[in-house]
């Protein structure tokens, strides 16, 4: 459904990715991992556009999108949820949400969707009317998804969702992962927090130094002890 | 008592010409960045465009006149964001801010070289001038009118700003456009729409600052704008409740210089009210709403 | 080299070009080209003087001019000959029109006073975040221009001042284009100017390490503000008359005009910037004027210049940000060729 082949990212003379594919099935949860400073995000941000790419090509739902810009990758079904969460913090999270569906024009499904969302997360129901610098970081989390899932994407980018949240609601939001891909979202998660991404990721790749250094099934990545020790510092089993 | 009730008009519509222009400033600072130096000269352009239509086609009816006004504007903002300043998009603050600059400069001496010095009258604004009596005060009619579509465009915006999809996007992007973007929002219509928001509100201030002066001349803009920029500053540069309040601080301000100074001294008055604000930054960098720039100062 | 000698080299050799042009000038030039190169020199301090604090504090500047002017009429105030000033300023106060100064003390004074007045407004202004800090420039320049445009009996308001001594020559021009020269370079490569200007690119950054940002800041003004007020003094002894059109926004769009176009962050750039607009402000005075030009009479276009200039800043921003040196001084150039030359890898 998503292929990105051959992609490089230079910031002036540092090569922060190169020649690097990767690809995403449909109704799959891919994980891109690898240690801080790998490249992850630049991958992300160019795929999507926010940075420029030199070189490579990307395919969506058998479309080359490789020249198309961000907006109009969004509005194909493509989406981020950035890292770091960066909703929207003097908006309120009703507002943040009205604006995750902008590119949407039926007020009832909109409407629907914001129910669902509220449903899932009680605590946004709580603070609908609040400004979104109010909530905590796992909240913000939960707001940050629930924002990019209104647009309804089909290809749902994640960029270290659990980055400074506590283990806890950690859970909380991988179950949520899991259970989008039981609702049909595609996904592409970007984590140095491998180990319990691979429990429910069905592919992994691992990006070091800006280079794919590993392609393949989450269970046979989990069994690779070489490539869990020297990237991700785990021990393999 | 008639006279407080007739200075306080005074300062209400002054304060409320100000606010416009200051707002106008505030909404592309906050947007993008951008210190926009030709919003005086926008008004300029609106003068002229006015002036041309009442001269050259002979109309004289107000209920047209100001609406093509405006709307001359409006077109000649989103038309400068276009050309001149979408190049210098990406750059430092200062960039775009020396680019306003130029391009000032640059309409200031268009219309000196093709419209020439002199100052020509627009002599449509009869039914502004006069005035009308409630009770015992006279007040002219062109500051009620002043006053009543100040109030209205900010409540406009203001329910634009809230409760229109682009309105949020505006707001949002005054602190993370990327994730602006990231939502499908085209970043270049939120420009063009806080450019459009600023072309209409610097439209509204030209028909008041004509009804002011009767004519108009290449640098009519300079007052306005250097007035607007003062208030925005006294407010907190950027905010746009700020660029409100400074504007109506700036406009009792003057008001109450005009009455206080004895008349050998009032072409004195700007220099006052300006080392007054210049006191009150001493005191209070940052302005009345302004937030404290500790460090990564937005400019 | 270190690099304060090679500052100071570089300076003097900008100075020294100076100087042989002025010597051209004096012994060759009619008197109207003199005139001409004398406005160049005064352009040229005051650029500088404006490098001085927009070039390491990168804080757009645009009262600078009003430094000269409150320099300008304190010096044509006080060293005007009574005679003049008994029917000129009949009504001054402080007894002005009773006494005159020499020149010298004169220009003294004016600097002692605009000093002063610099000093009260660079206290707020320093405090002021970038925009901000340009807007309060702004309105300094305005309430400069509307208390001499006001102030009728001590400056004959908006009518010209005349009977001003025409005391300064070239020479005296030129070596004060030389020091200004020296004493930018000088400020710009010493440890403040450094810190000054690591610090404006990133301000958090700078205050976490404990540089004192608003004190540098507040150094770059005085310094520029000097400058400006020499320039003023200078202008005022040469040309004879002032008016206060001479020391508001024509001056103003010119001197910035010409430090971007040369580049803000170098004295050489603002040297440079200066030549390149002058020559072109000339030009297009002359254009202004509908000549006949091969046989064919251009129409009058008043506003050419305004124009031109306006143009040298739009164009200098879309393209050239930085202007035609960038960051570079003279001896930046000379220092890339020889290490060229040498066959070393310069980026």
């Amino acid at each position: 459904m998503f292929r990105a082949e051959n992609i490089s990212v230079s910031y002036g003379p540092i090569r922060a990715v190169r020649d690097v594919s990767l690809a995403v099935g449909e109704g799959e949860i891919v994980t891109l991992l690898g240690p801080n400073g790998a490249g992850k995000s630049s991958l992300i941000s160019a795929i999507i556009g926010l940075v420029p790419k030199t070189g490579g090509r990307i395919t969506f739902r058998d479309e080359d999108v490789t020249v198309l810009g961000t907006e109009a990758l969004v509005r194909r079904g493509m989406t981020v949820t950035p890292e770091g969460r960066r909703v929207f913090a003097d908006l309120t999270v009703a507002e943040n949400l009205r604006l995750g569906a902008a590119t949407r024009s039926d007020p009832e499904g909109i409407a629907e969707d914001t129910e669902k969302f509220l449903e899932m997360f009680p605590i946004l129901r709580k603070r609908f009317q609040s400004a979104a610098k109010y909530l905590s970081g796992g909240e913000q989390q939960m707001l940050a998804i629930s924002r990019s899932l209104m647009s309804r994407p089909r290809l749902l980018m994640l960029d270290e969702p659990s980055l400074g949240l506590a283990p806890r609601i950690v859970d909380q939001i991988f179950e949520f992962l899991v259970q989008l891909r039981d609702w049909g979202v595609t996904m592409l998660v970007v984590e140095q927090n491998a180990g319990e991404v691979l429990e429910f990721a069905d592919r992994a790749y691992v990006l070091a130094s800006g280079a794919m250094q590993f392609s393949g099934t989450a269970e046979d990545l989990r069994r690779s002890g070489g490539v869990m020790e020297m990237y991700l510092g785990l021990e393999g089993h | 008592m008639e006279y407080l009730l007739q200075q306080s008009m005074n300062a209400l519509s002054l304060g409320g010409e100000y606010a416009l222009l200051a707002l106008g400033l505030a909404i592309v600072f906050s947007v993008m960045g951008l210190v926009n130096f030709a919003h005086g000269d926008m008004i300029t352009f609106g003068g002229y465009t006015m002036f041309l239509v009442a001269a050259g086609l002979g109309i004289a009816n107000p209920a047209l006149l100001l609406p093509v006004g405006v709307l001359s504007v409006v077109l000649f903002a989103m038309f400068l964001e276009k050309v001149a300043f979408k190049p210098v998009r990406g750059a430092p603050p200062t960039t775009g801010m020396l680019t306003a600059f130029g391009v000032s400069i640059l309409i200031q001496n268009v219309a000196l070289i093709f419209v020439g010095t002199r100052a020509k009258s627009v002599p449509t604004m009869d039914f502004l001038i006069s005035n009308v009596t409630i009770g015992s005060v006279r007040i002219p009619i062109v500051q009620i009118f002043e006053t009543a579509v100040t109030f209205i465009a900010i409540a406009l915006l203001v329910v634009f700003l809230r409760r229109t999809t682009i309105g949020m996007a505006m707001r949002a992007a005054a602190k993370d456009v990327s994730t602006v973007r990231l939502m499908g929002v085209r970043a270049d219509r939120v420009i063009a729409t806080a450019f459009a928001i600023s072309g209409f509100l610097a439209g509204l201030a030209t028909v008041f600052v004509l009804a002011r002066r009767g004519a108009v001349d290449p640098f009519m803009g300079f007052t306005p704008v250097l007035k607007a920029f003062v208030a925005a500053v006294i407010g907190g540069f950027g905010s746009l409740p700020g660029a409100v309040i400074g504007g109506l601080v700036l406009g009792v301000a003057e008001v109450m210089m005009q009455v206080v100074l004895p008349e050998s001294m009032a072409g004195f008055r700007d220099a006052f009210i300006f080392t007054a604000v210049g006191v009150l930054l001493l005191v209070r960098p940052q302005g009345i709403l302004g937030e404290r720039p500790d460090f990564g100062e937005k400019s | 080299m270190t690099i304060e000698r090679r500052a100071l080299v570089g300076a003097m050799a900008l100075g020294l070009c100076i100087a042989v042009a002025g010597l051209l000038v004096w012994g060759f030039a009619a008197p109207y080209h003199q005139r001409l190169f004398f406005t160049f020199l005064v352009n040229l301090i005051a650029v500088v003087g404006l490098q001085v604090f927009m070039g390491n504090s990168d804080i757009t500047h645009f009262g600078h001019v009003g430094f000269m002017g409150i320099s300008a009429y304190v010096t044509a105030i006080l060293a005007t000959p009574v005679a003049v000033k008994r029917s000129a300023l009949a009504t001054a106060p402080f007894g002005v029109n009773t006494f005159e100064l020499t020149p010298l003390v004169a220009v003294v004074v004016a600097i002692l006073i605009t000093l002063a007045v610099a000093f009260l407004v660079g206290l707020m202004m320093v405090r002021q975040a970038g925009v901000a800090a340009t807007i309060a420039t702004l309105a300094f320049l305005v309430i400069v221009h509307v208390v001499v445009m006001n102030w009728v009996d001590l400056t004959r308001g908006p009518r010209a001042f005349y009977g001003i001594p025409p005391k300064a020559t070239i020479g005296w021009a030129v070596a004060t284009a030389f020091g200004a020269i020296v004493l930018a370079r000088a400020f710009r490569d010493s440890k403040w100017g450094l810190q000054l200007r690591a610090s404006s690119e990133d301000v958090a950054a700078a205050s976490a390490v404990g540089v004192p940002i608003r004190k540098l800041r507040f150094a770059a003004w005085m310094l520029s503000a000097l400058i400006m007020a020499v320039a003023g003094a200078l202008f005022t002894l040469f040309v004879g008359t002032i008016s206060p059109k001479s020391f508001y926004f024509d001056l103003t769009f010119l001197t910035i005009a010409m430090l971007i176009l040369g580049g803000m962050h170098s004295v050489t750039g603002a040297v440079v910037g200066c030549v390149i607009v002058t020559v072109g402000v000339e030009t297009m005075r002359f254009l202004e004027s509908g000549p006949a030009v091969a046989g064919m009479k251009l129409p009058e276009m008043f506003g050419l210049t305004g124009f031109f200039l306006g143009l040298v800043i739009v164009l200098s921003m879309a393209f050239r940000p930085s202007g035609l040196l960038g960051a570079d001084e003279i001896d930046d150039i000379w220092h890339r060729r020889r290490l060229r030359k040498a066959g070393v890898e310069v980026s």
